[in-house]
């Protein structure tokens, strides 16, 4: 018969051991399954599609995000994708989903308005230009292309911290009229110093990455790969030699997998020497710059991702809801406000050498106050403070602007009279109570008028938006204040939010957040009180 | 001693150069400064209004007298008069739809301050690039109705009769401006709102109506200083805002922003800084913008409230 102090010993043994539980999934939620797991652990409400997604049977979840991965990868290689959009991939996606995550650590988590941010691409491009010999003056020492890219990055990073360090004390307003001041003052300097940076006419024959060839002959490979198949095989002959199930299955798989390696052997060496073929001198061909930025968006993510959910992530959002709050909880704002600055303006760094090296020509048209606003349009677009929002923001903005170019090649009108037609068409569904909504019927009739009128007025609409091909440029920018007037009017979260933001922007706080972020606490000091024996 | 502080002429150039730009920034200036005492909002599109009334004064002028310029001399004051009235209604007109679009709706489900001033940069974008889809990237002429011509002479420099012009203008709306807000009951409503809106609210003061009106006031002055611009350089285009809008801004932030004489002095202050620095430096036109953005820097780094202080200090 166990006794009361027992029990209770056991209760606080349990607790103890679910807190750490509890802790410890901060550690292993980025090796698992990334940030649905992360928010549940610090009790942060995650969308249903999340939440399902955490439940789901293991195969759907390697479904599910193995499948935007090898989009993401096959995606230069499929057939509808022309040599024109492979560059724009690059120059105009790739390039813009790095900057966007780098100002999204800056505005979105630290609530920082930066707007001098392509400063600091510039200071980057312009670095890993210098160090490459191609600028006016020579640098001390010549670099690989590839090994300008530390080189940039700490410039761009000291530029970063050097801004920031006298400016980041300043409240909001006055920083983005600094940043703004500060990115003139960089644009300016570089288009005037001609004997530095040939000024307005840039700096060109900036060479291109280069993968040293392979050495030996194609079959070097070969024989290493035949001789771990075999070591695999042997291993598994080892293991038949042991009793039980367990080890004869084992042994028997050993065996097969060594067969399978010596097996598709030369095809994995065809391929790793084909790759260093292919790699051999970047060029100008998009596709190699683009697996790079790829691996480099990689990357970024994973780190902005494990930061937000980091001290340094949670004294950001502090600082973005209160600064003088958390200046007050002992938050050192100055500091953290100068991190995320410093990462931000780094990131920056890493795209301005891809630039440079990619396109090998820059000029300091590359980085107009523009570029800055159209990188915040993404972050503001797709949800200030969410990493996936940031690089939706800017895979759709950086492809409108693309593809506001064609709008000659586009059937304009057809494209409004179907999109007429299926609204009406779905009009008529509500206004049937085919479809039920929330609105009513009501609503339906709504929608089948403007719809219809849509569907009607296509041959018309079609002349005056077919003048975006005589000046796209114009109604690129158009487009784009609209974009950010109208996301802050009707939909200031953005597209994909995060949640706390959301809640922050809508100035109020989610109950069912609260109640989440609580009910896990109350439901075990309810058990553990029962447990105890004592009156819930 | 540096040369260019010996060469009289330059100097009296400068001088000169230094108060029309200076009186033009502070005119400008005005618009930023009263309408981030009363909302606290950085009104990014104000430099877009300062480019609508330019516009709206070379289209009237055009329409009022043709291109063969005036005949009398009565038609050149109405015509002048007429371009800076339509400047000043177009101008006034495009602030108070601006507030009631785009900024109403934000400050009325209490969006924070962020959300406000990336919309202020929409509302840039999206005006300058209408303006520029509807009349072309390049520049448009002011017409003819005044001819340049010197007026007396300092030393060897000419003071010519548009300087005069636009710094007697300056005087003029900054005078009344002043008289405006110091001593009529909605000059105090708009001062009271900017002290402390919350209480002026309680205290029977209509705030929309006060916001609307402030940037009613802004947005005229920014067009009275679009025209004068347009005068003085002869024409306009879509992007003629961005340098003296964010100028402008730095003279306010000089003066200390939220303080309206402040804003004057410093628009005078930046005007002069720039041209005499432009004299010191070699090259000096290149490099006058990357010296008043330094300023700016400078300002804000030593001391952020600027040289009179700011009204409105801690507003967090």
């Amino acid at each position: 018969m166990t006794t009361y102090t027992d029990l209770s010993r056991t209760a606080a043994v349990r607790h103890r051991w679910r807190s750490a539980r509890r802790d410890l999934r901060h550690v292993y939620a980025p090796l698992s399954i990334g940030w649905a797991d992360t928010k549940r652990a610090v009790g942060e409400r995650t969308s249903v599609l999340r939440d399902a997604l955490v439940t789901a049977p293991p195969l759907t979840k390697l479904l599910v995000y193995a499948v935007p991965i090898v989009f993401v990868l096959a995606l230069p290689q499929l057939p509808f994708v022309s040599a024109f959009y492979r560059d724009v991939l690059v120059v105009r996606v790739a390039f813009y989903v790095l900057l966007a995550l780098g100002l999204n650590v800056v505005v979105g988590l630290a609530g920082l308005l930066d707007l001098g941010y392509v400063a600091f691409y510039a200071i980057g491009a312009y670095t890993a230009a210098y160090f490459t010999g191609a600028a006016p003056i020579q640098p001390p020492f010549v670099l690989d292309p590839f090994l300008t890219f530390p080189f940039a990055i700490a410039v761009a990073m000291l530029a970063g911290v050097l801004l920031g360090l006298p400016t980041l004390r300043l409240r909001g307003d006055y920083l983005a009229i600094v940043t703004l001041g500060f990115h003139e003052i960089v644009r300016i300097s570089l288009k005037n110093s001609d004997p530095i940076t040939n000024g307005a006419r840039g700096i060109n024959a900036i060479p291109h990455f280069k993968i040293p060839p392979a050495q030996a002959d194609a079959g070097q490979y070969l024989l290493a790969l035949f001789g771990l198949g075999a070591l695999v095989a042997l291993l598994g002959v080892a293991f038949l030699f042991r009793k039980g199930m367990r080890s004869r299955n084992l042994g028997l798989a050993c065996i097969g997998a060594g067969a399978l390696i010596a097996a598709v052997a030369p095809l994995i060496n065809d391929g790793i020497a084909a790759f260093g073929q292919r790699f051999a001198d970047f060029g100008l061909d998009p596709v190699p710059y683009y697996y790079l930025a790829v691996v480099i968006c990689g990357l970024m993510i994973f780190i902005v991702n494990r930061l937000s959910n980091s001290r340094m992530g949670r004294a950001w959002v502090a600082i973005r809801e209160d600064e003088t709050a958390a200046e007050a909880m002992g938050v050192p704002t100055l500091k953290m406000k100068v991190w995320a600055f410093a990462i931000g303006a780094s990131t920056a760094g890493f795209a301005g050498v891809m630039l440079s090296i990619k396109t090998s020509f820059i000029n300091p048209d590359n980085f107009l106050l523009l570029q800055s606003i159209i990188v915040l349009a993404m972050v503001v677009f797709g949800g200030m403070g969410s990493i996936a929002g940031a690089i939706a923001g800017a895979v759709f903005i950086g492809l409108t602007q693309e593809a506001l170019r064609d709008f000659d090649v586009i059937p304009f009108g057809p494209l409004i009279a179907a999109i007429g037609i299926g609204m009406a068409v779905m009009g008529l569904l509500v206004a049937f109570r085919v479809v039920r909504t929330k609105a009513g019927p009501a609503y339906g009739w709504w929608l089948f008028g403007i719809g219809a009128v849509a569907a009607a007025a296509s041959p018309v609409l079609r002349i005056p938006f077919l003048r975006i091909a005589e000046n796209p440029e114009d109604w690129r920018l158009f487009i784009l204040g609209l974009i950010l007037v109208l996301v802050m009017v009707l939909r200031p979260e953005g597209l994909i939010p995060s949640r706390r933001r959301a809640a922050e922007l809508h100035g109020e706080t989610t109950a069912e957040g609260e109640k989440l972020a609580t009910a896990g606490v109350d439901e075990e000091a309810v058990e553990d009180r029962q447990v105890a024996g004592e009156p819930a | 001693m540096p040369d260019c502080l010996t060469n009289t002429n330059g100097l009296i150039q400068s001088f000169t150069l230094g108060l029309q730009s200076g009186a033009l920034y502070a005119v400008i200036a005005i618009g930023y400064t009263l309408v981030y005492g009363v909302l606290g909002l950085l009104n990014f599109a104000h430099s877009e209004i300062f480019m609508t009334g330019g516009y709206a004064a070379v289209f009237a002028g055009t329409w009022w007298l043709g291109d063969r310029g005036p005949q009398t001399g009565a038609s050149l004051v109405v015509g002048l008069l007429f371009a800076l009235l339509a400047a000043m209604v177009l101008a006034g007109g495009t602030a108070v739809l601006m507030e009631r679009v785009a900024y109403r709706p934000l400050r009325l489900h209490g969006a924070p301050r962020l959300a406000a001033l990336i919309a202020a940069i929409g509302v840039s974008l999206l005006i300058s690039n209408a303006a520029r889809i509807r009349y072309g990237a390049n520049p448009i002429q002011f017409p003819p109705i005044l001819s340049t011509y010197p007026v007396f002479n300092i030393g060897n420099v000419v003071v010519n009769n548009k300087t005069l012009l636009t710094v007697a203008a300056a005087v003029v709306l900054l005078v009344l401006l002043d008289f405006f807000v110091n001593k009529t009951r909605t000059g105090k409503g708009i001062r009271a709102v900017a002290q402390d809106a919350e209480t002026a609210g309680l205290m029977g003061v209509n705030i929309n109506r006060i916001v609307a009106i402030t940037f009613l006031v802004g947005g005229v002055l920014g067009g009275a200083a679009g025209m004068l611009q347009a005068m003085v350089f002869g024409s306009v285009k879509f992007d003629m805002g961005f340098i003296p809008g964010l100028k402008a801004f730095t003279a306010a932030v000089l003066g200390g922003i939220g303080n309206i004489r402040g804003a004057m002095l410093g628009g005078i202050l930046l005007g002069l800084f720039e041209n005499f620095g432009a004299l010191c430096v070699p090259s000096g036109a290149r490099w006058k913008d990357v010296l008043a953005f330094s300023v700016l820097v400078l300002v804000l780094m030593v001391r952020p409230t600027g040289i009179l202080g700011a009204k409105v200090a801690e507003r967090a």
